[in-house]
């Protein structure tokens, strides 16, 4: 696997960066047929749920309220956290950065052990996978789509659904890279279930990032529908939660009304699974609270942290639809990666990519938080500007 | 957190399920159905033990468990403990016997009744399940049993 993930789009390994991956994007029409694939199947079930539990519209609004409070008091429920989780038993960790956030894990993992990694975007936001396959140790994505990707050497073409670009043949020739052999779908994803019970039954530790993360308790919430998060957090001794403070709430019932919402928002309603860990004994739980740009954003910025991460604006926007993850910056992408990627990689990281949206809105109108993204991006147009010009 | 508050409160929440049962259990039975789980209601108070004995004789990788509580539409069981947890994940078939008096009328009052429960006996690990585990990563192709179990199948005893 031995080229570069940066910016890299699908189907080669020369590395392509920039504005011109964005127009190589524009002409790789898996990409796009994926994208469309996705959205006819997801944006129906999201109707479907709205409809059909009414009560999701009201956990949405409530809890942009709640999300809001903990925003504007970070530091409060940061220290509340921490001392809950500290009662709880836990080893608590603080990362300023990236660079700190990945230090921290090297150091509690060290080298030459396995490791199975649930999905996790705050763990591509720091490179933690790259990183500890430096450190000497064995890494293994368990989310399917995830592993697709991750043995494509390439980044995830969807936070949620990593692999959406790749064809049934294509995941096929990809899978038996690592000697996973499959026919079709089925085949496949039950070759990788085997595949993966032996990495699970033998890893050293498990890590994921978090969905939720309730003061009140010190419980960590997660939400899936393969298994593979379950598998991760529980059957390694030691375990590994990686938290984007903005994951805070107060308590375990908006915890419970966050994984709702995230989960009805994208498409797959109710979860498959929903697993909550607010002590892991027997064996070890490691928590790493990640800053890294979050505590410094502007006011208006800051909005972006209301972000539950169900998805939904990529889908709907016509830009990513074009694109797909290549626009957006280099771990988050689409519309709300805009604003993600200027509060964790600052402004340069899109000071191109900003002017490519439409400003439709559109992304505003589907989003469960209502975060206004039209505003925030010509705020960060007004910021790309102004740098450009010192 | 208050635990005698806790208690109170899902008191409240059994008593209107209990008013209203057959209700319940039918919108319970048909929610689990829309997400393909297998569901059987019955009164046998010996339907454990028939499910033990099945996958005793069966020799397959199945496992019995009680649910500490599941929440009516939609329906989603939750359990505790770690152990119990990975040996969930780890069958290829879970079949979950809930009590009828354990069925809440909704997603936080279940949380709520499990947590309770989690807490009385010293667990640190809360899970809830609501279909067997699935996967349409492959070109959009749904796919059951990706990690965890392939076939769910709940047991309402009344």
């Amino acid at each position: 696997m031995g080229c570069s993930r940066s910016k890299e789009i699908q189907g080669g390994c020369g590395e392509v960066t920039g504005m011109e991956s964005i127009y190589t994007a524009l002409s790789n029409r898996p990409v796009r047929d994926g994208i469309r694939r996705t959205r006819e199947n997801l944006s129906k079930n999201v109707k479907e749920n709205l409809k059909k539990y009414p009560f999701l519209k009201k956990y949405a609004r409530e809890l942009r309220d709640v999300k809001l409070k903990v925003i504007n008091d970070l530091d409060f429920w940061i220290d509340r956290s921490i001392k809950k989780l500290e009662e709880n038993g836990a080893r608590v960790f603080y990362a300023r950065d990236s660079e700190s956030a990945r230090r921290i894990v090297a150091e509690i993992v060290g080298s030459g052990k396995t490791v199975v990694k649930a999905k996790s975007v705050v763990s591509e936001e720091i490179g933690l996978r790259d990183h500890l396959e430096d450190m000497g140790n064995e890494v293994w994505e368990t989310d399917l789509g995830e592993l697709i990707v991750q043995v494509n050497n390439e980044k995830p073409m969807h936070m949620i659904v990593p692999a959406l670009h790749l064809s049934e043949d294509e995941v096929i020739r990809i899978l038996e890279r690592v000697g996973i052999k499959g026919k079709n779908a089925e085949e496949c994803t039950d070759k990788v279930r085997l595949f993966l019970r032996e990495k699970f039954l033998k890893a050293d530790f498990g890590i994921s990032g978090c969905n939720a993360f309730s003061a009140e308790s010190g419980s960590i919430f997660l939400i899936e529908n393969e298994g593979n998060i379950r598998l991760s957090t529980s059957v390694p001794e030691k375990y590994i939660a990686i938290v984007g403070v903005e994951k805070i709430v107060p308590d375990d019932e908006h915890a419970i009304k966050s994984i709702m919402v995230q989960s009805a928002y994208f498409g797959t309603f109710p979860p498959s699974y929903i697993n909550v860990i607010r002590n892991r004994q027997p064996g070890e739980l490691c928590v790493v609270f990640l800053d890294n740009g979050r505590k410094s954003t502007d006011e208006i910025l800051k909005e972006q942290l209301l972000c539950v991460r169900c998805g939904r604006c990529h889908l709907e926007c016509p830009i990513f639809q074009l694109t797909g993850n290549v626009w957006g910056g280099e771990t988050y992408g689409g519309p709300m990666g805009m604003g993600w990627s200027a509060i964790t990689s600052g402004i340069s990281s899109i000071e191109n990519e900003v002017f490519l949206s439409c400003l439709c809105g559109k992304c505003r109108i589907v989003c469960p938080m209502e975060i206004n993204i039209p505003r925030i991006i010509l705020h960060l147009r007004k910021l790309a500007v102004r740098q450009t010009a010192k | 957190m208050d635990l005698n508050h806790l208690r109170n409160e899902i008191e409240e929440k059994r008593k209107m399920v209990r008013e209203d049962m057959d209700r319940y259990i039918d919108i319970f039975v048909r929610s689990l159905k829309a997400s393909s789980s297998e569901v059987e209601v019955t009164t046998d108070p010996e339907v454990v033990e028939k499910y033990r004995r099945d996958i005793q004789e069966d020799g397959g990788n199945s496992i019995v468990t009680f649910a500490d509580s599941a929440s009516v539409s939609p329906a989603i069981l939750f359990f505790t403990g770690l152990e119990q947890e990975i040996s969930t994940a780890m069958a290829d078939h879970h079949i979950s016997v809930i009590l009828a008096e354990d069925i809440m009328p909704d997603v936080i009052s279940a949380y709520r009744l499990a947590l309770l429960k989690s807490i009385e006996r010293g667990h640190g690990v809360i899970f809830g399940s609501s279909s067997a585990s699935k996967t349409a990563d492959i070109e959009g192709k749904l796919v059951w049993g990706a990690h965890g179990p392939k076939r769910f199948r709940v047991v309402v005893v009344r």
